[in-house]
């Protein structure tokens, strides 16, 4: 799918930058449109995190405008996360069983669906009796995975959401990603280093290398014809 | 360059009064919280009543720590993590950053869910303590006669900002953090003494300026930043063999880094300067208080906010990574408690007094702050909760049929024994590894 002047634009970003110490990430300009999976790849330390926790709202910038549909994360950070919906496997939640935490979470979104929840649950076979802190990590992973989609925010940001998940969970984790953008008023913008799950489902890239943009644009465009993402990455990283 | 987020405050209000309620409503889940969240002040009242007769610096610095029990209630109740599954954030980590709050929002929200239980805690605790002979008569007789009347004035100009400001400076410097927490004390503990909180509209008055002054303009916290409120210490150093390394950091490395803290008892002791003048007799033993307590609070910040603090123990990730033999981790820790616990306020006070008449006073001054501080680590873990409670039971029951002896010695035994609860499960082998596979 490839973007009109006339759509919608979910979450704009114009020179935007971001120091870390030594590290800096820039990005001139990019547009999140509605109805994409935007993967969002590159090595270590390229930058992928900080750009995810910024649109968030969970860390400042230096430079720049960024814009979650007409929300500024740092003005307004609390507005910015009733839209959009962030998902990090290391994020904290509250030490309680799965199904009260759920039900605790869905008193802070309007729009917390109740029948979804249970269809997460089976679909990510999660007990929700299970207390949070007993679970797996890959079972943490399926818990905050529901607690992200559980109350349709219209962007959904993964921060490598695959990590700690078996090749069951995996694919149903793809399967629930596809089912975001099948409302195509919404979107997904997903980090992972498994590059073939990100290739198989992402309808544009966001490259980074050290905090630079390499590439972005549609998929087969970044990726070319003749290569892999996972070829053409280690192309961009020797460069 | 991006502005400090202001959000509107009907939204913030909006959003604190919702987020205190859904706070409010996981209590239900939650039934053991409740009861140790009311205890809390009760680990602050004896200290509380001795301030009384202190000066009034000193009665800031029991206003500080009342600031710091709303904390405790509030990392008791609601925000605790499960922690895992990245040891090197977790112990920073906020419960659920992305709810749709600002951080102001959640910085009120949390303040208002946690005053009502701090203020029916203390009641229950005045009236504990009122009923149970651990306390000196002249003391009880001093709560009901100063604290009672005024806790409800004194409460919620301390409480209410303090643990805000000390909610939205989370994660900043230390020395922010002692300041939202201190100073709406201070002028709370000023006002009292003006005479102003004898009235109680002037008394609502000032909750509400200081704490709209907090919200308003207040820098807000910053969650990505939430830098380390602890003293980083190596504790293993190249060029060393390891396990010296580790003891000398431990004995030496963490007190001296945490005097860092110390701008905290400045803001404490500030006061004082100002008003040194109606206190000549009893300033020795308020400034041996002030100070040992905060810093004894401060040395004890590695057990609260460590591994340890989050239910490591020796053989548990990550202090089996260390190179060093299990053994040396488990009885350095062990020394390291010990004197903190005990060699520390014994040295203070043989140097400061020379062992005369006041050290039981001593003792139950200091007593609740360290066993305070441990307590708040250890309770983390139900069992150990009814563990600490059966035994302050025991002991307050022994205290009364023990009989006429001087009551600050049993005071000081429970609380001590409490306190070293923490360090005696220090010897415990690990149960399980903390981060699940």
């Amino acid at each position: 799918m490839s973007p009109t002047a006339t759509e919608p634009v979910l979450v704009h970003l114009d020179g935007l930058r971001i120091r870390r110490g030594p590290f800096t990430l820039e990005i001139p300009a990019w547009d999140l449109r509605p109805g994409r999976v935007v993967g969002l790849v590159g090595g270590n330390g390229a930058g992928k995190t900080t750009l995810l926790r910024h649109l968030a709202g969970l860390s400042p910038r230096d430079a720049g405008t960024v814009s979650v549909l007409g929300r500024d994360p740092v003005r307004d950070p609390g507005g910015v996360r009733s839209v959009l919906g962030f998902m990090a496997d290391d994020l904290p939640v509250f030490d309680l069983r799965v199904d009260r935490l759920l039900r605790t979470l869905s008193g802070y979104y309007p729009g917390w669906d109740p029948a979804l929840v249970e269809h997460l649950l089976g679909r990510f076979e999660l007990d929700p009796r299970q207390r949070a802190r007993d679970l797996s990590k890959g079972q943490a992973v399926r818990l905050r995975l529901i607690c992200v989609l559980a109350w349709r925010p219209e962007v959904v940001v993964l921060d490598e959401p695959a990590a700690g998940l078996d090749l069951t969970g995996r694919r149903r984790l793809l399967e629930a990603v596809l089912d975001v953008v099948q409302d195509e008023r919404r979107s997904v913008v997903v980090s992972s280093h498994i590059l073939t799950d990100v290739e198989r489902i992402a309808d544009e890239l966001l490259v980074l290398r050290r905090g630079r943009v390499v590439a972005q644009g549609p998929t087969p465009q970044v990726v070319g014809e003749d290569r892999t993402l996972e070829e053409a990455l280690l192309s961009w990283e020797a460069a | 360059m991006s502005p400090p987020s202001r959000g509107s405050l009907r939204g913030s209000l909006r959003g604190s009064l919702r987020h205190a309620g859904q706070l409010l409503a996981m209590l239900r889940w939650r039934p053991l919280a409740l009861p140790v969240a009311l205890c809390a002040p009760l680990v602050m009242l004896p200290w509380l009543a001795v301030a009384n007769r202190m000066p009034l610096p000193i009665l800031l610095v029991g206003g500080v720590f009342i600031g710091g029990a709303g904390q405790l209630v509030i990392e008791l109740c609601y925000s605790r993590s499960e922690g895992w599954p990245n040891p090197g954030r977790r112990e920073l980590a906020v419960a659920m950053p992305i709810l749709p709050l600002s951080p102001r929002a959640r910085a009120l929200g949390e303040t208002l869910a946690a005053l009502p239980v701090l203020v029916v805690g203390l009641g229950l605790s005045v009236a504990a303590v009122g009923a149970a002979p651990i306390l000196a008569p002249d003391l009880v007789a001093e709560l009901e006669q100063r604290f009672m009347p005024t806790s409800p004035l004194l409460l919620a100009p301390f409480v209410l900002p303090a643990t805000l400001g000390a909610a939205m400076q989370l994660g900043r410097h230390p020395l922010s953090h002692a300041l939202g927490l201190g100073l709406p004390g201070t002028l709370g503990v000023l006002a009292w003494r003006a005479g102003w909180l004898h009235d109680p509209f002037v008394a609502i008055t000032l909750v509400g300026v200081l704490t709209v002054a907090v919200f308003a303009v207040g820098p807000l916290p910053e969650p990505a930043a939430l830098g380390p409120l602890l003293p980083r210490v190596s504790l293993v150093r190249a060029g060393r063999p390891p396990t010296q390394a580790f003891l000398r950091d431990l004995l030496w490395g963490l007190p001296l880094a945490h005097l860092r803290s110390l701008p905290m008892a400045a803001v404490g002791l500030l006061p004082w300067l100002l008003l040194s003048d109606t206190h000549d007799s009893l300033w020795p033993v308020g400034v041996v208080v002030a100070v040992v307590a905060v810093a004894l609070s401060a040395a004890f910040q590695p057990l609260g906010r460590t591994p340890y603090g989050l239910g490591a123990r020796p053989g548990d990730t990550p202090w089996d990574h260390l190179p060093v033999p299990p053994p040396w981790v488990r009885w350095g820790l062990l020394a390291h408690a010990l004197i903190c616990v005990v060699a520390l306020p014994w040295l203070a006070h043989l140097a400061w007094f020379g062992g005369d008449g006041v050290l039981p006073r001593f003792l139950a001054i200091s007593a609740p702050g360290i066993a305070g501080t441990l307590v708040a680590v250890w309770l983390a873990r139900w069992r150990r909760a009814g563990i600490a409670g059966a035994l302050v039971l025991v002991l307050v029951v022994g205290a009364a049929v023990w009989g006429e002896g001087d009551p600050s010695w049993p005071t000081s035994a429970a609380l001590g024994l409490v306190g070293l609860l923490p360090v005696a499960d220090l010897l415990r082998p690990p149960a399980r590894r903390v981060v699940p596979g």
